[in-house]
């Protein structure tokens, strides 16, 4: 690729919205609802209401990355919050988060709640 | 019949689950584009997942400037080129508040307030390119002021843009894009070009100034298969990147052919 030319080209405004975030974003008080997609129903079969998953940025082979949970190391799902660019931010700024079940989990979609440990 | 295959994305919105289809990650958006899994960052699933769980009220879609096609064109000018924000800004502001957007202003009494130090929070700062700016500013003021501006047409209006003085294809492209919010222009940056070499959209044999409107019609044509509009996804995929620097720049180094990438 070439002549991609250096600066951005426009003027970011009215901050980091709604998947954005900022450098003020206090990480420790962070509080997100947000649901387990792409579940893995061998882990999720085995959670419950108020059990505590890990969370983490995942690694693919190709470079690319996700967001996800994991139960005892094993991925339950992924996680895909609104505020998705704040915990990435967070998370490699040395922030650690737990993504908490809400739920009874019997089959149908598993809530949960990101916050710091 | 064939069963189509999906896959769901949810997400928790006002109390309740909130489910969108996308078609399996094979599946093709565009010819030899792939959907890719949308929990994957920088997959074309990834950023239609994202315009949809971000929604309507995300500050991504404020992007106008000015307040005015005159005051865009100044403040666009006055940006770009690698220059921080604040300072392009901060100059279009005095330009702004001084009355030297008029078009009859000369170039020495804007470049004299271009070379004023200029204001950022605490610090004293000196905008970049006084000379040049100046007299790019002071000529498209006064064409402002001799020529009707084809603002019925988003395409038309870019043309006549791209016959001022020091506004290129980006440039045109952003000042017609905040004006009209149109679907019809890119403005590929440093951040879309990526994301379009991230997704498979645009190659390593693309080059944005002999291309940019080859690539800028394949950016149009994946906004529309993927039923978002462009000046929407742009400012979500513009935002997302900007701040994704380092995952950014380790999934352009783990593309295949990598070694000229953007």
């Amino acid at each position: 690729m070439s002549g991609s030319g250096g600066g951005s080209g426009r003027i970011s405004i009215g901050g980091g919205g709604g998947g954005g975030g900022d450098s003020s974003t206090d990480c420790g008080s962070l509080i997100v609802e947000t649901t387990l997609n792409s579940p893995v129903s061998a882990v999720v079969s085995l959670l419950k209401k108020d059990d505590r998953l890990t969370v983490e940025i995942q690694v693919g082979a190709s470079g690319i990355n996700s967001l996800v949970a994991k139960r005892g190391g094993q991925i339950a799902g992924s996680l895909t919050p609104p505020s998705l660019i704040t915990i990435l931010n967070c998370i490699q700024g040395g922030f650690q988060y737990v993504a908490i079940v809400l739920n009874d989990v019997t089959g149908g979609v598993v809530r949960v709640r990101i916050q710091a440990p | 019949m064939p069963s189509i295959k999906h896959q769901i994305v949810t997400t928790w919105r006002n109390g309740d689950i909130d489910q969108l289809e996308l078609p399996e990650p094979g599946v093709e958006i565009l010819p030899g584009v792939r959907w890719g899994k949308f929990d994957d960052f920088f997959t074309p699933a990834f950023w239609v997942s994202r315009s949809w769980i971000d929604g309507d009220s995300s500050s991504h879609f404020e992007y106008t400037l000015g307040r005015s096609l005159r005051e865009e064109i100044a403040a666009c000018l006055l940006g770009g080129h690698g220059m921080p924000a604040e300072i392009g800004m901060a100059a279009f502001h005095r330009m702004r508040e001084r009355g030297l957007l008029d078009g009859i202003r000369s170039v020495i009494e804007i470049e004299n307030a271009l070379i004023e130090p200029l204001t950022i929070g605490d610090r004293q700062v000196r905008y970049r390119y006084p000379h040049t700016k100046s007299r790019f500013l002071a000529e498209a003021m006064q064409k402002f002021n001799l020529e009707p501006a084809p603002i019925h047409s988003a395409l038309e209006l870019r043309n006549w843009l791209l016959s001022f003085s020091g506004i290129g294809p980006k440039t045109a492209s952003w000042i017609t894009r905040n004006v009209l919010h149109s679907d019809e222009v890119a403005i590929l940056d440093i951040h879309i070009i990526r994301a379009g070499l991230l997704m498979g959209l645009f190659s390593q044999k693309h080059s944005v100034q002999r291309d940019y409107f080859d690539m800028e019609d394949r950016l149009v044509a994946f906004a529309r298969a993927a039923g978002v509009s462009l000046s929407r996804f742009d400012s979500i995929i513009w935002c997302y990147m900007r701040q994704m620097h380092e995952m950014v720049m380790n999934a352009l180094t783990a593309l295949p052919n990598s070694l000229n990438r953007a």
